[in-house]
């Protein structure tokens, strides 16, 4: 006899097993076993990590050894730069847990600390990692009012990097000298940005790489909108319109107003537009970060200035210029434009304005951490931040530079370890590396609250400047107009004004 | 005159009121949850238009009512109105180029009696890359000015290379190229189905009744393609509208502000910036433009439809 289901009794048994199911979901968990095992205890302690793809990925490498070690389970979520900073801007707006502990730019450190999305790193755990080892340019982004919220992972700052090799080359110093007046120094590169742009001029249309094409410049830099054009302007403008009597260099400190239309800035990008316009690749005007790289590793241009132009070199699958590159301070100037005066003051010995561009990643725990995994968490960033581990990622390929009193005289183990720096290039590296963290008036990135907003109103900006669409006064008074305006919907100019403050430890 | 026994309709009646009931209790929870998903964020995003709602803001501020603020502020702004008109600029750079290329491919495809099913996985080809992907191989690396192939191939012959990326109006043809490189596709195979679906006895009744090639294709095969067509040119003009994936990784809207669509600037003002309430306000803007043109459209195409 042949059993049929009819479509509604087919559909009533379905229906009775979908509501059996939900009822079972709603259903008050079970009561432990009888035998008294407790099913908790028994479960491993697993720590969350969410930080950067490939950073996250030599974290991970790194500890998983101790996270063995010590029984726990490492979850690690990977992220792109930006999408990292989305996520966890956004776990801190709206209040949701990301994960335990997390790698984060310390200009966004305004926004997550004073969300309360961060735990204040006990006293025992500074202690265990020797925190008065740390210079006091990247305690500063660790910190908010005095108490620190995160530690520190990555030394991030812009380089000055030139060809050493061709600056040595006694034909073609002669050569320069007799257009320009004054020797190419091959210690030092250029000193001045009026130097930097005698050096894009000469090195622009003739064959100094001697491969028989037409693609010799003179610099590279980052100008891509929405990439990292916010450091790559900020570093070429900080020497014109950062005094070294003005602790503030955005926004002014007394009234909030943005300063970023002042004959300074406008300089600076008068000049920038003009060196990458004529003495750039083809294209010099969007560039991203890697392109600039790219450009300088591939022997196409003289210098350059980036976080990485240092340790990429180094990669003989992506540099032609090993060992062939010395590293400075950014260049500075011998006019500084002051905000208070109005006038552009001289200095006899060029005033120099490193910019902290970005000021690196930072590890931090964050308020929501799992309480089961709480002591786990905290014995995983003693163990990832102290010391030893700290020397161990930044004299590796791991896009983490130096930001410990003791690294910058490491000159052995950045020499012969793994990057192989040879001793004369790393001490190049360390003591521009120390001369910019420790710089009396080194330029701390905005991190005032807003960052991202700010950033895409600078980068809009100078956009359109590169690109023509307008004059460089204009483009940078459309800057600063859209930074009052931010300032005004993030609460105010005078609020901005006092955050500002803070972030620059006053 | 025989009337139907009373029972019958009632019985009828009672089993269609069961059989109804139990396809409301299967469907009311896939529906409820399908508005609430819809709902909620459109009247989400409605409120926040209308407050000064900031992600960001640091310190004890309470998000305030402003009324039309920010709907002022939109309509004044002109770095808003240049995004509009990209993105229009861009609608239709790309639409018309794609029904051009689409036509002519599908009807050069229709008439093919070999290798039709070849050619048709192969035009589906680029509708299975994703936008980012398309837009990093075949835009950042083929237009790359310093040393991508296609100004390496123009200097190779003399000329000089393109500034593809730094030239705004440049810019804006590459990002077109991209598109239409990916969505022509689209458009090829709607309208290939379309023509498809056209009966051959028609075009053989027309040629009988004298009709030469170009009679029967404007007599009789584009009002019946008509349809698809306008179906298919409605959903690429909306998904031209929010374009933003392409732009964010060629351009990031540069050089300038010569390539940042709408959907690209309310992304940056509501998810990057956090300030949800100008971001709605934008984004409320675009849906309101959006449901006009669609609306008119289709009201439009009817009645022509209709005439013909």
């Amino acid at each position: 006899m042949e059993s049929t289901v009819s479509r509604r009794q087919f559909l009533r048994m379905v229906g009775g097993a979908a509501g059996a199911v939900a009822l079972a979901a709603c259903a008050a968990p079970a009561a432990p076993a009888a035998d008294g095992g407790d099913a908790m205890s028994q479960e491993k302690i697993v720590i969350r990590y969410a930080g950067l793809d490939g950073m996250g990925a030599r974290v991970e490498a790194f500890m998983l050894p101790w996270v063995e070690e010590n029984g726990y389970e490492l979850e690690r979520g990977a992220f792109g730069q930006q999408e990292l900073t989305d996520k966890i801007m956004q776990s801190v707006a709206t209040d949701t847990y990301l994960a335990d502990i997390f790698q984060f730019p310390s200009n966004a450190r305004a926004d997550v600390i004073n969300a309360g999305a961060l735990q204040e790193i006990p006293t025992e755990v500074l202690e265990a990692i020797d925190f008065d080892d740390v210079l006091p340019g990247i305690v500063n982004t660790l910190s908010w009012e005095g108490k620190i919220y995160a530690l520190p992972y990555d030394g991030d700052i812009h380089y000055y990097s030139f060809r050493k090799d061709l600056f040595a080359n006694e034909d073609i110093n002669s050569r320069f000298k007799d257009s320009y007046g004054f020797d190419l120094s091959p210690d030092t590169g250029a000193v001045t940005w009026d130097q930097w742009r005698n050096i894009c001029e000469f090195f622009s249309g003739w064959d100094w790489n001697e491969n028989g094409e037409d693609d010799d410049f003179g610099a590279a830099c980052m100008t891509k909108r929405g990439d990292t054009l916010w450091w790559g302007f900020n570093s070429r403008a900080t020497a014109y319109a950062k005094h070294p009597d003005d602790d503030a260099y955005f926004i002014d400190l007394d009234t909030g107003e943005a300063r970023l239309n002042n004959p300074g800035f406008v300089r600076a990008l008068t000049e920038w537009v003009e060196e990458m316009q004529n003495w750039a690749p083809p294209g010099g005007t969007n560039f991203t970060y890697g392109d600039s790289l790219n450009a300088m590793n591939g022997g196409r241009v003289a210098q350059t200035y980036n976080w990485d132009a240092v340790t990429s070199a180094t990669a003989p699958e992506t540099s032609v210029i090993q060992g062939l590159q010395g590293y400075n301070i950014l260049p500075g100037s011998h006019e500084v434009f002051n905000s208070k005066s109005g006038e552009w003051d001289y200095f006899d010995i060029p005033s120099h304005a490193p910019f902290h561009a970005f000021g690196g990643w930072v590890i931090a725990v964050s308020a929501q951490v799992d309480e089961l995994a709480y002591d786990a968490v905290w014995g995983f960033v003693t163990h990832l931040t102290k010391p030893e581990s700290g020397l161990a990622f930044v004299t590796d390929l791991t896009g983490a530079s130096p930001y410990r009193f003791s690294q910058m005289e490491a000159v052995e183990e950045f020499a012969t370890g793994p990057l192989q720096l040879g001793e004369e290039v790393a001490m190049d590296y360390l003591n521009a590396a120390r001369e910019t963290l420790d710089h009396p008036n080194a330029v701390t990135d905005q991190a005032f609250g807003g960052w991202v907003q700010y950033r895409d109103a600078l980068e809009l900006g100078v956009s359109k400047a590169l690109a023509n669409e307008l004059p460089p006064q204009d483009a940078l008074d459309e800057v600063a107009a859209a930074f009052n305006e931010i300032s005004e919907r993030m609460g105010g100019l005078q609020h901005q004004a006092e955050l500002y403050a803070r972030t620059l430890g006053k | 005159m025989a009337t139907e026994p009373q029972i019958y309709p009632s019985r009828r009646s009672r089993f269609e009121i069961r059989d109804n009931l139990w396809k409301w209790i299967f469907l009311v929870p896939a529906v409820a949850i399908i508005l609430i998903l819809l709902a909620v964020p459109v009247l989400w995003t409605l409120y926040a238009a209308f407050t000064d709602l900031h992600l960001y803001r640091i310190g004890d501020f309470e998000t305030k009512f402003v009324g039309l603020a920010n709907f002022e502020k939109l309509l004044s702004n002109r770095s808003f109105w240049r995004t509009a008109r990209n993105t229009v600029v861009f609608m239709l750079g790309v639409v018309p180029t794609q029904l051009i290329i689409g036509l002519t491919v599908a009807l050069a495809l229709n008439n093919i009696t070999r290798g039709q099913k070849l050619f048709r996985t192969w035009f589906l080809m680029p509708l299975m890359v994703s936008p980012v992907v398309v837009s990093f191989i075949v835009g950042r690396m083929l237009f790359q000015e310093d040393i991508g192939p296609i100004n390496d191939i123009l200097r190779s012959f003399g000329f000089d290379g393109v500034p593809w990326l730094t030239s705004p109006t440049w810019a804006m043809v590459a990002l077109m190229a991209i598109d239409v490189w990916q969505w022509s596709s689209f458009m090829i195979l709607m309208l290939l189905a379309a023509l498809q679906g056209v009966p051959p006895d028609l075009h053989e009744a027309a040629r009988v009744d004298g009709a030469n090639q170009l009679q029967a294709f404007w007599r009789i095969t584009v009002p019946l393609i008509m349809p698809i067509t306008m179906t298919a040119l409605l959903i690429r003009i909306i998904d031209a509208f929010k374009v933003v994936e392409i732009i964010m990784v060629l351009t990031g809207g540069g050089p300038g502000q010569a390539t940042e669509s709408v959907t690209l600037a309310i992304y940056r003002t509501g998810v990057k910036g956090g300030d949800l309430a100008f971001g709605s306000s934008q984004a409320y803007f675009l849906l309101i433009v959006l449901m006009i043109f669609g609306g008119a459209y289709l009201v439009l195409t009817r009645r022509a439809m209709g005439k013909d």
